[in-house]
């Protein structure tokens, strides 16, 4: 309902008549015909509930005696009712008996199942009823009525309702028109009345009065009001036209004084931001609003917004300096002064350091009187930092000059007192500074000889033709001692457009004292020495060269090295030289030079290459005397080796046959006893007895008996059996002594023997030969029994050994493969011989194709006596076992079994182990 | 079938136990014969249909007739009915009317009597065949001392018989002598005149 405040009095009075009278007429139609409509429904349901009773007794026969046609009869009475639109008659089991439809034509909306009472369905009223009959419930009717006639009914009843409604409306409207004038038109014309004066500003008009009312008080208060405004409106208007005039005059003058200050306070703001001084500025009264520029902004590193924070400034000052600027605080505090200034540092936020000249100021404002300060700060950082950086240069500057080894004399010319000189310069030269300036001071100490080259360039650098120049040159201290320098001097123009005269002097002495000695070395050396390029020239060779090879040094320097060198060494030494320039720091090998008297000398080079210098430095030394000495001593030791063999064989000979002679003699007497006997002997006589008894051998029992001699026979028998047996006895004395004396003999040899196994001559000779030989010993038996011979020579080392012994054990083992051969009876009889060698030993075997060895055999074979062969006496192998042991070596046998063939390999040192014996 | 309950009818309720006692009774002892007992079963329940409504039929008849004035002694003289000879309805006659009255008046069953015992009954009903022991003479008599007969064959009607049973389109009606029940003074409500036949209509 607010729209009823925002509207016009007059429709307000008129909507509320309206609708009041509206509004009462709705409830009082809506009563009427909620009534209505509950009447109606009653009085349908009374009809409907009496049609059925009606029915239900008119059928009640029917029922009973089971005549549904008869019943329908009966239901066909309710055609003449208009609204009843079906019937339907149930048995007592509830199962269907009748039925009536007013349309036949139609479907009726039959109920599905029985529910006693009434109910408005949707377009019906329904209604089941029990049929009573007599005390009993003989059926059930249900009826169908149609609501539709009661919803037209209703419908026509709105229709009537809302006609009344609209008229009463529409009357009520017409009156409350016409009567609500007596209050809205007297507020309406106070309205119209005050609108004028708010419009007009005339507070003369008055409101007319028109009735007695509260609207008439309402209105005299109102004209009331209006009159005192009329007269207050008067007073007003003339105090206004007053003080107008007053203000027009003052704002004239204003104007001119505001320019003024605007001008000034623009000038002032613009030196103010744009001066490179930090300026702040502030009452000395109030803390608060001191003003700040930007340079002060940029030079103290505090922005605008900080400068709240209380000692902002006092944070960011360095704190060496926080103290001295205190103190100067105490003293503004206490009255002493009004103004310092101090040389400060700020540390930004980011470490910067800035140097400042900060200057404070106290002084009263001239217009207010007001303490005033004012401070200023000038950023010095620059200069600050350009000094330091001088006096850090000036520092460096003068260390080095003090230190440094080099003679440093510093002078601008034609200046007095400008002469510099550091301390390796008064060494140098021996001169102190006051010496030095005086005039022919470094005449009086130069070497005469380097004076005049000297004086002759420094006028040349004096008249400018040249603006340095350099020598060597020597001192000569007034101590004694020589110096040697190397000197600079220059002139040069300084930055500052001075001209400066400075002298550099290195003390070259013990440099030249090097290189002479050095010098001297190489001119006097026995030695070839050199220098040789990668590219195989000479660059540097010394006196010796000359002298040894017979060249002159332009001819050694003009052909590459390799020219000289014998021709069968040059693929070694250039070899050498490729691996010297490329891999090797040093080397050292021989090789043979050509003279220039076309002899060849044995030289002997040692090298050490230079990769960064492409150089080899060389020594060469001539050993072609060395190599000659050594050859003869070669030479003369076999020599002496040959003669104390042969001395000594005669020696050995001499002993042995002086030793076995000895013996000899013996035996020689035993010999001469037992011929004696033997001659002597009786023996004799038995011929004779037999001589006898032959001839006598047909009558030998008459003989015997009877003859006189015969008789004696048996006697004579008897006494030579004695006889004999005496001799027997003396001979086998004579032969014990003589078995003796030839085991003495025996033992003489053996003695030889094992001495000349000890003292066994070790001679050095090539394998291969060694083989060959051994091999040419069989050759003949090899031939004879087509034994094919193959040489397996894997390598020919030289071995030094006692050649007998090793051939001893290999004609054995050859003679022993060639039987093996024999004995298989095979046609493709091979014995093969092969030399190996690795870690200093060497092996020499001999493979047959043969019979082969047993696996038992195999361990017995070396055993004294252990032979196969028919003929075979089982010394050979061994005492080749034996001689195998004595060169410190081994033989074994190695074989698959019978019929699969045998290897001897014959292993020894290449060198024997105690070399001395 | 509860709200049906409502209207059961109290004279049907006893059927389904009977029904039900017998069936149990022939499934316990007759195993064996069960097959013949079924179909014998399904023949009484024939017959037994057609008695059931017929004893329905009787008790309704005694709604809408009215025995001569002064046919009953006293206000609750119950109404006699009774069956000539062998009993056709079993028990269903007697549970038609069993707990029922109609105009204040109770029931009592007579079953099995003879032509002798036939004085004093209310309602007679005359089972097929045994109108044979009924004379004409003697059902007079009956009418006129205030004697409802009823009977089931055509017989019957041709005796006099005031209420014939007959079966039209499988459906148990009945025939109504008016002229003699008029006669002798028994009056009947109009809807009952008009279900029963005429007396002479033979279809």
């Amino acid at each position: 309902m607010d729209f009823l405040y925002s509207i016009p009095i007059k429709r307000k009075l008129i909507f509320i008549c309206v609708f009041t009278s509206g509004i009462v007429l709705l409830l009082a139609c809506a009563a009427f015909f909620t009534y209505e409509q509950f009447t109606f429904r009653q009085t349908m349901r009374r009809d409907l509930e009496t049609t059925a009773r009606m029915l239900g007794l008119n059928s009640a026969a029917a029922l009973a005696f089971d005549d549904p046609l008869s019943a329908e009869r009966t239901l066909q009475a309710l055609e003449a009712h208009p609204n009843v639109m079906a019937a339907r008659i149930y048995d007592p089991e509830g199962q269907h008996f009748a039925s009536y439809q007013k349309d036949p034509g139609t479907d009726a909306h039959w109920p599905s199942r029985i529910v006693p009472g009434y109910r408005f369905t949707e377009d019906h009223l329904e209604l089941f009823h029990s049929i009573e009959f007599m005390g009993d419930t003989i059926g059930i009717i249900y009826l169908q009525y149609d609501l539709q006639p009661m919803y037209a009914r209703v419908a026509r009843y709105a229709e009537i309702a809302l006609g009344v409604l609209f008229a009463s409306v529409l009357i009520a409207f017409l009156i409350a028109s016409r009567l609500q004038r007596v209050i809205s038109e007297p507020l309406l014309q106070l309205a119209e009345t005050a609108a004028r004066v708010g419009a007009e500003k005339d507070y003369s008009l008055r409101a007319p009065r028109r009735s007695e009312d509260e609207l008439g008080l309402l209105v005299d208060r109102f004209n009331e009001m209006l009159a005192q405004i009329q007269q207050r409106d008067a007073n007003l208007q003339n105090a206004r036209a007053e003080l107008e005039k007053r203000v027009e005059e003052r704002t004239a003058d204003l104007k001119v004084a505001r320019l003024e200050a605007e001008r000034e306070k623009a000038l002032f703001k613009f030196i103010f931001d744009s001066v490179p001084v930090g300026i702040s500025w502030r009452d000395a009264s109030k803390e608060a609003f001191p003003i700040y520029n930007a340079a002060h902004e940029r030079i103290t590193g505090v922005t605008m917004t900080e400068t709240t924070n209380k000692n902002v400034f006092g944070h960011v000052t360095h704190p060496e300096d926080f103290k001295r600027q205190q103190e100067f605080h105490q003293q503004i505090n206490c009255g002493e002064i009004d103004h310092f200034s101090l040389e400060k540092r700020y540390i930004h936020a980011d470490g910067k350091v800035v140097w400042v000249v900060f200057s404070y100021h106290l002084f009263p404002d001239p217009g207010t009187g007001a303490n005033q300060i004012v401070t200023t700060l000038v950023d010095i950082t620059d200069l600050k930092q350009a000094h330091e950086e001088a006096v850090r240069e000036h520092a460096r500057f003068k260390f080095i000059f003090e230190s440094v080894p080099v003679g440093i004399s510093w002078a601008i010319p034609g200046q007095e007192g400008t002469y510099l000189s550091n301390p390796a310069h008064r060494r140098i030269t021996g001169l102190q500074p006051e010496e030095a300036a005086t005039p022919g001071a470094f005449e009086a100490i130069t070497h005469p000889e380097d004076f005049k080259q000297e004086t002759a360039l420094s006028k040349k650098l004096e008249a400018g033709q040249i603006d340095r120049f350099s020598l060597e040159k020597r001192y000569r201290h007034p101590d004694g001692p020589l110096v040697w320098v190397s000197m600079t001097r220059r002139v040069f123009l300084d930055p500052s457009g001075f001209r400066q005269d400075v002298v550099t002097l290195v003390d070259i002495t013990d440099r030249k004292r090097t290189t002479d000695e050095l010098d001297r070395i190489f001119t006097l050396s026995q030695d070839m020495i050199c220098t040789v390029g990668f590219d195989g020239f000479f660059k540097r060779i010394n006196p010796a060269f000359e002298n040894i090879l017979g060249y002159a040094k332009e001819e050694l320097l003009a052909r590459p090295v390799i020219d000289f060198i014998d021709p069968a060494d040059r693929d070694d030494f250039l070899q050498d030289q490729e691996r010297l320039a490329t891999s090797l720091l040093s080397a050292s090998f021989e090789n043979r030079y050509i003279c220039r008297d076309e002899t060849t000398r044995w030289v002997q080079w040692k090298v050490v290459s230079v990769e960064s210098e492409k150089l080899f430095y060389c020594v060469i030394r001539d050993v072609s005397k060395q190599k000659e000495d050594a050859a003869e001593l070669e030479e003369m030791h076999k020599r002496l080796i040959d003669a104390s063999r042969q001395a000594g064989m005669a020696e050995v000979a001499t002993g042995v046959l002086h030793n076995v002679g000895n013996v000899l003699n013996s035996i020689n007497v035993s010999a001469t006893v037992i011929s004696d006997k033997v001659r002597g002997a009786k023996a004799g006589n038995i011929g004779r007895v037999s001589q006898l008894l032959s001839e006598h051998k047909s009558d030998l029992g008459n003989f015997i008996t009877r003859d006189e001699r015969g008789r004696q026979i048996p006697g004579y028998l008897s006494a030579l059996a004695d006889l004999v047996s005496t001799e027997n006895g003396e001979i086998l004395r004579e032969l014990d002594q003589m078995g003796r004396n030839l085991d003495h003999i025996k033992d003489i040899v053996a003695m030889q023997q094992s001495y000349a196994k000890r003292s066994g001559y070790a001679e050095t000779l090539s394998v291969a030969d060694l083989f060959e030989d051994a091999l040419r010993m069989n050759a003949g038996a090899l031939a004879r029994h087509d034994v094919n011979l193959v040489r397996d020579f894997q390598a020919r080392p030289v071995v030094t050994v006692e050649k007998h012994k090793v051939l001893q054990i290999l004609v054995n083992i050859i003679r022993n493969a060639k039987y093996a051969c024999d004995a298989s009876g095979r046609a493709d009889k091979t014995i093969t011989a092969r030399i190996t060698a690795n870690h200093g030993r060497v092996q020499m075997s001999i493979i047959d194709n043969g019979i082969g060895i047993e696996q038992k055999n195999l361990s017995r074979i070396f055993n004294h006596g252990f032979t196969t062969r028919k003929d075979g006496h089982g010394f050979g192998l061994h005492s080749g076992a034996l001689s195998a042991t004595e060169i410190d070596g081994s033989l074994e046998a190695f074989s698959e079994g019978k019929g699969k063939g045998s290897t001897f390999v014959l292993d020894f040192p290449l060198q024997p182990e105690r070399p001395d014996k | 079938m509860r709200n049906l309950m409502e209207y059961g009818t109290p004279h049907h309720s006893g059927r389904v136990p009977l029904l039900r006692r017998r069936l149990t009774l022939l499934v316990l002892v007759l195993l064996l014969f069960s097959q013949v007992v079924a179909i014998a079963s399904e023949a009484d329940d024939e017959v037994s249909r057609e008695y059931q409504i017929k004893a329905a039929f009787i008790y309704n008849f005694t709604k809408f007739v009215t025995w001569p004035q002064g046919h009953f002694k006293s206000e609750n003289e119950p109404i006699i009915i009774a069956v000539l000879g062998s009993n056709p309805f079993g028990p269903e006659l007697a549970d038609a009317v069993r707990n029922r009255e109609v105009r204040g008046r109770r029931f009592t069953v007579k079953t099995g009597i003879s032509a002798d015992e036939l004085l004093g009954v209310d309602l007679l009903f005359v089972p097929s065949g045994k109108e044979s022991i009924l004379p004409m003479e003697t059902l007079q008599m009956l009418h006129m001392s205030g004697t409802l007969t009823v009977g089931e064959s055509p017989g019957f009607s041709e005796k006099g018989g005031i209420i014939v049973f007959t079966l039209r389109d499988e459906k148990v009606r009945f025939k109504l002598d008016w002229d003699s029940a008029q006669a002798t003074g028994f009056q009947f409500s109009a809807q009952f005149i008009q279900l029963a036949l005429p007396i002479a209509d033979e279809n």
